[in-house]
């Protein structure tokens, strides 16, 4: 038999898909020939490389993003915000901190001066757009942070809940962030009692005046939920990694009932002077 | 077991259970990725090939039959819209058909124009799709000739020329300088 037809074989050789003749021949033709022998090294070798190739799994935020995609929920994986989003006032809020979060995590990355050690005071006094309300306020900003969310989330309910009210805190909130980024050192607090009460604007701002201190004696029911965010060094979740002492020196900047997994709940989004972050925290009863 | 579970699971999903469908994805997620991962050789296109292939899956579950196992369907699908994909994104990449063309000599030339390729999996992006395609359903996925030919429709023998020639270009695309030696042999 000629090395041609031999060659053609080899494949189908290894895979063991040829009749028991046709084995013999390649076989017998293999121990005499080195050069088909050597093509049926290699054949084989490639084979076998091919089939050690590691699987690859579907990663997790993969799958994720397929359930949403093909509207399905996926309740456990799904991330803080979109479990929020059952409550419209929440979603807004928790794209005010995505938002916040975003802008604020930028003017502490050492490459932006403006609000560094040497910066923060002397920029204190900038509009309230030097921090995100130029994302916030005006109505493409608007579209630009439910994007934002979506792409996080791929929540496209967002928009189409969101009320007059939320629009008008997303206005408001980064004002009073702006006054709390002004007062950092100042002992700026406020004494939230998380439990009962469901804060308005007006008073929000008023207690942002107060000169007092948040409680430091949440107890372990308070639960930070942005931790699970996400897993990424870089993700909204791990930059929370609240403790209670930080908590403790923060500055609450909205409240809000919530409803989550079927429990009223009390969302509160602080701002962090310390870190420049604003940190959400619930408290579950 | 899985094989009843499957079909149980659709039925739930046509009378209106929709987490019926999730728990199908979980199940098969994994091969649909690995298949879509190893023909598009990077996790982006793996991840809308993927999202492609359940969204049909969505579309067609309906007219899946019972009578075959669910997996081999799924799978089936699965292929086809991977080809279908490959088609549709690299539309000035050589067809089987202008492969076929060239003479065995001409394949060293076009893979010289590469810098030289150690990895197979490298050296299985720059396959033809159809050559690619039957290569990984048999030594990645570890499909029959038979499955192979059912999943994309063609004749077994044309499975075992294209798999058999796959392998073929694998070698030369890894081992140009010994292609080199034997087409000068040839010469």
């Amino acid at each position: 038999m000629e090395c041609k037809h031999i060659k053609d074989k080899l494949s189908e050789y290894i895979d063991g898909a040829l009749n028991e003749r046709e084995s013999d021949l390649i076989e017998t033709h293999l121990a005499t020939c080195a050069d088909c022998s050597s093509e049926y090294a290699k054949l084989k070798e490639i084979a076998a490389s091919l089939g050690d190739l590691p699987i690859k799994n579907m990663p997790g935020g993969v799958e994720e993003r397929l359930l949403s995609r093909l509207g399905l929920d996926a309740p456990k994986q799904r991330p803080f915000l979109i479990r929020f989003a059952s409550s419209p006032l929440a979603a807004v809020a928790a794209v005010i901190v995505i938002v916040a979060y975003v802008s604020l995590f930028a003017i502490n990355t050492p490459g932006t001066k403006m609000l560094t050690d040497e910066g923060l005071m002397e920029k204190s006094l900038a509009p309230p757009a030097e921090i995100d309300t130029g994302a916030v306020t005006n109505d493409d900003g608007n579209d630009m942070i439910l994007a934002d969310i979506s792409e996080r989330s791929e929540e496209d309910n967002l928009s189409k809940e969101e009320p007059d009210e939320g629009q008008q805190l997303l206005r408001d909130v980064p004002k009073t962030l702006n006054k709390t980024l002004n007062q950092e050192d100042s002992a700026v607090g406020s004494s939230l009692k998380a439990t009962s009460k469901n804060y308005s604007k007006e008073e929000l701002l008023e207690l942002l005046e107060a000169d007092t201190s948040i409680p430091s004696d949440y107890d372990a029911k308070n639960k930070l939920l942005l931790e699970e965010g996400g897993a990424n060094e870089d993700s909204l979740g791990n930059a929370l990694d609240l403790i209670k002492s930080r908590y403790a020196k923060g500055v609450p900047v909205y409240a809000e009932k919530a409803a989550y997994e079927g429990q009223e709940s009390w969302l509160i989004i602080i701002f962090d002077s310390e870190i420049k972050r604003l940190l959400a925290i619930k408290t579950i009863e | 077991m899985l094989l009843n579970s499957d079909k149980k699971l659709i039925k739930r999903y046509l009378g209106g259970d929709k987490d019926a469908f999730g728990e199908l994805v979980k199940r098969h997620k994994d091969y649909v990725y690995n298949l879509a991962y190893r023909l598009t050789n990077n996790s982006s296109d793996a991840e809308d090939l993927s999202q492609e292939i359940f969204i049909r899956l969505m579309d067609k579950i309906e007219s899946f039959k019972g009578d075959a196992k669910f997996s081999t369907w799924l799978y089936r699908l699965a292929t086809n819209q991977c080809l279908d994909w490959l088609r549709r994104r690299k539309p000035q990449e050589r067809s089987i058909d202008d492969v076929e063309l060239k003479s065995d000599e001409d394949i060293p030339a076009l893979i010289e124009t590469k810098e030289q390729l150690d990895d197979i999996k490298e050296a299985l992006a720059i396959l033809p799709n159809d050559f690619r395609i039957v290569v990984v359903l048999r030594d990645v996925e570890g499909l029959s000739y038979d499955e192979i030919s059912e999943h994309l429709n063609i004749s077994i023998g044309t499975v075992k020329s294209r798999i058999s020639r796959g392998r073929s270009q694998l070698i030369k695309i890894l081992d140009p300088k010994g292609t080199k030696e034997r087409v000068k042999a040839s010469n």
